[in-house]
């Protein structure tokens, strides 16, 4: 069995431009929808051509289950797919750590212009230039207009949701992105290169088996989604100025040895797992190396056991905890996603808020939605899935944990030789601004959802 | 705070279904309820738990457990494949075994017939409505290790 990527949306693949656009649509009628899925579905990039050298701009859909329904797809077919994605972000807002109350609140996401459950498509744009990302908003707005499709503005300023690289694959809190995304192979008749290389049926519906299970997971409604995949799509606000004001004080506080700018880099290296240029801490715990910042060669088990060169808490070691022994509950092993997110907003120095919007436009691809959610971004908010945190499981990820969520301690805690250091209340350095679980059409489904099939 | 599983579900009332569930109410301790022990200890996760026939009409699993409703459902189900294909070819309306003998399908029907209980929940975010505990949120785990450090 051999990919056939002419069938898969590229958004799987590649969505690396400089700058993106995310436009939001409702569907009010199933007609006016098909028509404007059968429209985009000629523009749509796929999977087949070189990523780079494909002219702007790229372009993906991807429909909620509201969509789905609103499309006026088979009910029969559409119980077939993923429970997470059937039931929606709110209703699973605290696996998502979404907690009522807090400012992640599902109730105040797209800044209160809309109900999630109004969002029924997003389309992603990404161009190499702010003038060619605008010709392909203005394009696509002219399309919905055309078949009646209404689009949502997310913010109360009335601009979209757009991302932008303001430096080479550095986020918002400094960090560089992208480098341990999944190897995948694409065919099984071409041995993996390496273990480490994943099986793409961790991406893609229609393949599902007893090891790589996704819904739907047989027959016509198998066939129908075959090739598409899922995505967890997250608007993130990031706290910049919070953050660099906890760095400058607790640094200082924890590492007293060290210079202050040493000690906030270290700092802001225990809480990633690897020091703001890539390196990880496991490879190189005393200070960044160059020739380390992109490895992805590395393990916690025998290299690290008792988490002092990376805190258990760190975010990478959570949501890939590579060989960190799992609970018995976890049978069914540690979920991948592909990352395709952007940040969005101005780069902010110093530990003065500019009342600015910043932060991540997040996006998460896998086949299997309900794992995703009720492991990765339940652990992010709970570290209780290992052996390794029997010393405290309320602990949360220091950077994107919601400190409101029940029972968890806004600690993090450092093992270090000669004693541990914690940290004992950590701030909210992020909230969910809006969520949507995207369902991202392979070619056979596009077809179909044109049509009226399904 | 723990949380509670009450899960209840309309038994078959045709003749056939009636005496398999005889008979599954008669070997039950002997050959059931072992098997379930065991998967509930090795969870580390579950306070107590507990099925319940009403008038051969209705079953009920109660639980009350730590940590997210959904989130080691398919534990469960690969740990006690048997015992719940035996139970839900009981119940009225459940989908056949192979259709729900997946990750996704378990996850769904099982969240399908949980029932809310009456009240509000108390700090926990879930709206599984009222629960009381004695013991606050303190977890399994944390139970057993004070329990530990005092015997």
């Amino acid at each position: 069995m051999k990919v056939d990527f002419s069938e898969v949306q590229g958004i799987i693949r590649t969505c690396r431009r400089v700058t993106s656009r995310h436009l939001i649509f409702r569907f009010d009628s199933g007609r006016g929808a098909r028509a404007f899925i059968r429209e985009l579905a000629e523009r749509i990039t796929m999977a087949d051509g070189d990523p780079n050298s494909a002219p702007d701009p790229l372009l993906n859909v991807g429909m909620t289950f509201n969509g789905l329904q609103a499309l006026e797809v088979d009910q029969a077919m559409l119980g077939e797919f993923d429970a997470v994605f059937r039931l929606g972000p709110p209703t699973v807002k605290m696996a998502l750590g979404d907690v009522p109350g807090s400012r992640s609140d599902p109730a105040n996401w797209w800044e209160n212009r809309f109900a999630t459950d109004d969002v029924h498509c997003l389309v992603h744009l990404y161009a190499q230039s702010d003038d060619a990302a605008a010709d392909a908003v203005q394009a696509v707005r002219q399309l919905a207009d055309s078949t009646g499709v209404t689009e949502l503005i997310p913010r109360r300023d009335g601009t979209i949701l757009s991302g932008r690289w303001f430096a080479v694959r550095k986020m918002h809190f400094g960090y560089t992105d992208g480098i341990s995304q999944p190897d995948i192979f694409w065919d099984d008749e071409t041995p993996p290169r390496s273990p480490e290389q994943i099986d793409f049926r961790n991406f893609l519906l229609g393949y599902s088996t007893d090891k790589y299970a996704s819904a739907p997971s047989s027959g016509a409604a198998a066939d129908f989604a075959r090739n598409s995949t899922y995505g967890l799509f997250r608007w993130i606000y990031q706290d910049v100025a919070a953050f660099n004001q906890f760095l400058a004080v607790q640094g200082p506080e924890l590492f007293p040895e060290l210079p202050a700018a040493d000690a906030e880099e270290l700092l802001a290296a225990k809480m990633m797992g690897r020091w703001r240029d890539g390196t990880p801490l496991v490879l190189s715990p005393e200070r960044p190396d160059p020739q380390l910042a992109k490895s992805n060669d590395f393990n916690y088990a025998i290299g690290d056991p008792d988490g002092q060169r990376c805190p258990f808490s760190a975010h990478i070691r959570i949501v890939n905890p590579r060989d960190t022994p799992l609970d018995p509950v976890v049978v069914e092993g540690v979920p991948r996603v592909l990352r395709c997110g952007m940040p969005y907003g101005a780069p902010l120095q110093g530990t003065t808020d500019d009342g600015a919007d910043r932060g991540l436009v997040g996006m998460f691809l896998c086949a299997d939605l309900r794992k995703v959610v009720h492991s990765l971004t339940s652990w992010v908010m709970r570290n209780d899935f290992s052996p390794v945190y029997n010393a405290n499981r309320r602990v949360q990820d220091p950077l994107f944990g919601n400190r409101a969520m029940p029972g968890t301690r806004a600690e993090f805690s450092i093992p270090r030789v000669g004693g541990e250091v914690t940290v004992k209340s950590l701030p909210d350095f992020v909230h969910t601004k809006g969520t949507a679980f995207l369902f991202y059409p392979g070619k056979t489904a596009l077809i179909g959802l044109s049509q009226g099939a399904g | 705070m723990a949380l509670s599983l009450n899960f209840t579900a309309p038994l078959k009332q045709d003749p056939e279904s009636q005496e398999r569930l005889r008979q599954l109410t008669a070997v039950f301790a002997d050959q059931v309820q072992p098997e379930i022990d065991a998967a509930l200890a090795k969870s580390e996760l579950v306070h107590f738990a507990r099925i319940l026939i009403i008038d051969n009409k209705y079953l009920q699993v109660l639980t009350e457990f730590d940590g997210d409703p959904m989130a080691y459902t398919e534990f469960f189900r690969t740990a006690l494949p048997t015992v719940f294909e035996q139970i839900f070819s009981l119940v009225e309306g459940a989908p056949p075994w192979p259709e729900i003998n997946n990750p996704n399908g378990f996850y769904e029907y099982t969240h399908s017939l949980n029932l809310k209980a009456l009240g509000e929940s108390v700090d926990t975010g879930y709206d599984h409505g009222y629960l009381f505990s004695a013991f606050g949120d303190t977890t399994v785990r944390e139970i057993k290790e004070k329990i530990g450090s005092i015997l």
